[in-house]
């Protein structure tokens, strides 16, 4: 569990060329996964880059002032940050009234995202419009990131049955939806 | 498994291939080192540059960037320039009714080769042209015709014409339209349609921007990236012709209702609509789609035009706030938006990646 060492290090505010690559490991780990979570959160890999540099920051900012107690594992932590960034990027946007009334940001910055998974985003995001927030979290983190019911308990702080219920409660307004 | 899993399940699939892209993970890791990152080749360029700030200072940095086979190179060509100016003078003074035209600067009389590929030369007056051509700029280009019919268009970028009517352009002397006016120093481009029934087929023809006020005025005006495109007309009869420009506009016009969807689209549907333009062209009678679609291509060529003027302007505002990585991500991400050359946009971002990467 690398948090710990790395925030000392990075409270110490230098890091060696090796501290250096424990943190490109661990971005190199992570960073297409927390990505795709932020995007399917959002809707476009555009506003996801903002939403995992903001996440990214808050987490360097947490290391640094020793807030990261370690109980979880830092892939769990880092999860929840992107997931709680990531829904107040929305929120904002909602209140912008953007949410329903534009189409997406057209730019996905990077050269991965295809159309197909462009179009597929925008069919997430309109599917997650429909659920509270505590149920769209928990239903990306379970069908869309595959987490374990365990895995989305620790990342939403919650116990697996609130999990469980929530993933219920979501389903039964998405068929509704559906059909 | 129900609907709403199989649905989810596709979601999935189809998200998957979402990955962070290098600079991204780049500047994850630069955040967490932030504070001793070295600067980049790129930045330490720009920072000499904003240090240097009087001519002295900046013709040093010059020098110093120099190599030194190019600081030989410069010192012949000051050499050769004094040897010339000093021949100049003395013609000038035995010969004063006479001047030897070699030696003259302005290439109004110059005829330029001028191909599909953009030039990277600028003429005209003033500042931001390589060949001074107050009076006209000439250029001549091949119209090869292996078709029935072809038809050729030329493209260039505009600055520093204050008026509407003052560059005119003309193709075997005959007046085809008039360089737009620009604002200032902004390079603003344009398409003229060459009329077929003036051109030579299968010969060199002569296309001529000449600045009706100069001489005797002295009024700048900078006409760059000028190209001159022949496409053949393609063969068919007339129902076959129709058929497919139908085709045409049909996925040009998706390519235009997505265009908010993918970066790409407007391009493609400004080039679906140009294809559509050709079929068209090539009926011998004129249908209803004619004047609709050539309209079309303007509209979606004008929304491009915008659409560059802005991911410049952005590119430009980074590298004034020395933000070279973000000017360099802005340019990258406008290739998207201009994946070819067909469009003046593409040249432009190419210019600015090649200096600042």
């Amino acid at each position: 569990m690398p948090p710990p060492s790395l925030a000392a290090k990075l409270a110490s505010g230098r890091l060696t060329p090796a501290q250096e690559a424990e943190f490109r490991q661990l971005v190199d780990r992570m960073a297409d996964r927390l990505l795709r979570l932020a995007a399917r959160i959002v809707g476009s890999t555009e506003q996801a880059e903002d939403v995992l540099q903001d996440a990214w920051g808050r987490v360097l900012e947490a290391l640094r002032e020793g807030r990261f107690e370690g109980r979880a594992s830092i892939d769990t932590w880092l999860f929840r940050v992107v997931v709680r960034v990531g829904l107040n990027a929305r929120r904002t946007r909602a209140r912008r009234g953007r949410l329903t009334s534009e189409p997406a940001p057209s730019d996905p910055s990077d050269g991965t995202a295809q159309p197909h998974a462009r179009v597929a985003l925008r069919e997430v995001a309109a599917l997650l419009d429909a659920l509270p927030e505590d149920q769209a979290s928990a239903l990306v983190l379970k069908e869309l990131e595959g987490l374990t019911t365990a895995e989305v308990a620790r990342a939403l702080d919650c116990s697996e049955g609130a999990v469980e219920q929530r993933l219920v409660r979501a389903r039964a307004t998405l068929r509704e939806k559906m059909s | 498994m129900s609907d709403l899993d199989q649905r989810l399940a596709e979601l999935r699939a189809a998200t998957a291939p979402i990955a962070a892209p290098p600079r991204l993970k780049a500047r994850l890791v630069e955040m967490a080192v932030e504070g001793r990152v070295p600067l980049t080749q790129a930045s330490r360029r720009l920072a000499e540059q904003r240090a240097a700030k009087t001519l002295p200072d900046k013709a040093r940095l010059l020098w110093r960037r120099t190599p030194d086979w190019g600081r030989r190179a410069g010192l012949v060509a000051a050499a050769s320039l004094a040897i010339v100016v000093f021949g100049k003078t003395a013609w000038t003074f035995t010969h004063p009714d006479d001047g030897p035209a070699f030696l003259s600067s302005d290439e109004s009389k110059t005829v330029f080769e001028v191909t599909a590929t953009p030039s990277k030369e600028c003429f005209g007056l003033g500042p931001g042209t390589t060949h001074t051509t107050a009076d006209k700029a000439q250029f001549a280009f091949n119209f090869p015709v292996t078709a029935r019919k072809a038809i050729a268009t030329l493209s260039f970028t505009a600055g520093s014409v204050a008026k509407g009517e003052v560059v005119d352009i003309a193709v075997g002397a005959v007046h085809q339209a008039f360089v737009l006016r620009s604002f200032g120093d902004d390079l603003q481009a344009q398409e003229v349609r060459l009329q077929p029934k003036y051109l030579k087929p299968n010969d060199r023809n002569l296309v001529v921007f000449d600045n009706l006020k100069n001489p005797p005025g002295q009024e700048q005006w900078v006409i760059c990236n000028v190209a001159v495109k022949v496409e053949q007309l393609p063969d068919g009869t007339q129902a076959d012709l129709k058929d497919q420009a139908r085709i045409e506009i049909a996925n040009a016009d998706r390519f235009y209702n997505d265009r908010l969807i993918d970066a790409g689209n407007l391009f493609a549907s400004w080039k679906a609509y140009k294809k559509a333009g050709l079929f068209l062209e090539a009926m011998d009678e004129k249908i209803d789609e004619y004047d609709v679609v050539r309209q079309k291509v303007r509209d979606s060529r004008r929304e491009l035009d915008e659409q560059c003027a802005k991911l410049m302007l952005k590119g430009a505002a980074f590298e004034k706030q020395g933000k070279v990585m973000d000017a360099v991500g802005q340019y990258k991400y406008g290739r998207r938006f201009f994946p070819e050359k067909d469009h003046p946009c593409f040249g432009q971002i190419q210019a600015r990646l090649a200096e600042l990467e």
